[in-house]
């Protein structure tokens, strides 16, 4: 059984931000928690792995693209 | 404090309904368009947790006004029957299990008619300044108690909601001076001159650059150069109204438009923040002064914004001809203003 950090990483690996700015940092890094938080409680409810990852790929995808976009801007 | 509460990643909580209220008007999202990071998470929620109803609300001055939501006919409730007010209040999991059966709700009309509001949990959206703007809710039309793991579920969710307000503010704000970026600036500047086209209002653009600011950073090293930006932001807040829209353009550059407001008021508003930049004290950097120049142009039918800067921006240019420090109209073009 995956643990809620495996499905996290499951779920949003090809979304992890590398060099992103200080004053992003820390969003990123609470948003990720959230996201440990998320599946945690999921589990805890009984939903099973695969549905987990879908729920937390669909939380991540819009802030992931976001932050893409936000990120280039600000590097520009 | 119950496992649920330690989930909210800020646990300082401030009830100061004026700072409370404040610290909405900066995140500048009340009355926006629907987006999708907000609309996907309601979504979510909805199937998640096998809610009818779902928002993200937020409780401005008189209202609710929902940012996103599911199963709801209206946009916005008055303040004085939403629930989510009690939310924010209780600055944890708000929650009603039947609301027929509590004496604080068992006469609310959203209870006695349209959306027949029997049970409800509110999680506070809580900024990382420790205010409360908002609650991710559920609402269910038939009684029911809640589990820890849909509290904490919801929990999360609302985390991520003040993470995506948190960004959202982040994409239009300059991280200096707070002030709108020039990209978020020209938009909001764009869509005002639309509304003042369609019920022909008066307007002004103001574009203010502080004088001799390289030298400023030259002598006093940049960061008494950011002080100075700082400064001049706080005097351009506190001297404007609140549905002015001011920017930080790049650089020294500030631009300003002054909302339903005759070119006269333009000129005044300009004077008067060339006059407290002017006199702006900086105690702890003996012989440090600055000054601003200041470019008016006035709306104009059919003007866009970008030619309404380019009047500004050679009034401006004319006021540093003439020695900076002072306030230039610019030159209108053959068409006549609206209202003066």
């Amino acid at each position: 059984m995956n643990t809620a950090h495996e499905l996290v990483e499951q779920a949003v690996g090809d979304h992890r931000h590398h060099n992103v700015p200080p004053r992003i940092r820390e969003i990123v890094d609470r948003h990720h928690q959230t996201l440990l938080g998320l599946a945690n409680a999921l589990i805890a409810a009984g939903r099973d792995e695969d549905e987990v990852v879908q729920i937390i790929q669909k939380a991540s995808e819009s802030f992931s693209i976001k932050l893409r976009t936000e990120t280039e801007s600000l590097s520009s | 404090m119950n496992a649920v509460c330690e989930l909210n990643h800020f646990a300082k909580a401030k009830f100061d309904e004026p700072g409370r209220q404040r610290a909405l008007d900066r995140l500048k999202v009340v009355d926006s368009q629907a987006e999708p990071p907000f609309e996907r998470i309601v979504d979510l929620v909805k199937t998640t947790l096998n809610a009818p109803i779902c928002a993200v609300t937020l409780v401005d001055n008189d209202r609710q006004w929902f940012k996103a939501f599911r199963g709801l006919n209206v946009d916005q409730t008055p303040r004085d029957v939403a629930f989510c007010d009690h939310a924010i209040r209780a600055e944890a999991p708000f929650i009603v299990e039947d609301a027929t059966k509590d004496a604080r709700f068992a006469n609310n009309p959203l209870v006695l008619f349209e959306p027949h509001i029997r049970a409800y949990l509110g999680i506070p959206l809580k900024m990382p300044d420790g205010y409360i703007v908002g609650t991710l809710c559920v609402i269910y039309q038939e009684p029911k108690a809640f589990s820890e793991h849909e509290i904490a579920i919801l929990q999360n969710f609302a985390n991520l909601v003040v993470g995506e307000l948190e960004l959202r503010t982040m994409a239009f704000t300059d991280g200096l001076t707070n002030l709108l970026s020039r990209k978020a600036w020209r938009d909001r500047v764009e869509v005002e001159i639309d509304r003042a086209a369609r019920y022909t209002n008066a307007g002004a653009i103001l574009l203010l650059d502080l004088d001799h600011f390289k030298s400023i950073n030259d002598t006093y090293g940049h960061d008494v150069g950011d002080l100075v930006l700082r400064k001049t932001a706080e005097i351009v807040n506190a001297v404007l109204r609140k549905h002015d829209i001011v920017g930080r353009l790049g650089g020294e550059e500030f631009a300003v438009c002054v909302a339903n407001a005759p070119a006269s008021v333009g000129l005044a508003v300009a004077e008067r923040l060339r006059g407290q930049i002017a006199a702006l004290a900086f105690p702890d950097h003996p012989g440090l002064s600055c000054s601003a120049s200041i470019g008016v142009a006035a709306f104009e039918p059919g003007a866009t914004v970008d030619a309404l800067l380019k009047q500004a921006d050679e009034a401006l240019y004319e006021a540093k001809r003439m020695g900076r420090n002072q306030v230039r109209m610019g030159e209108s073009a053959a068409l006549p203003s609206w209202t003066d």
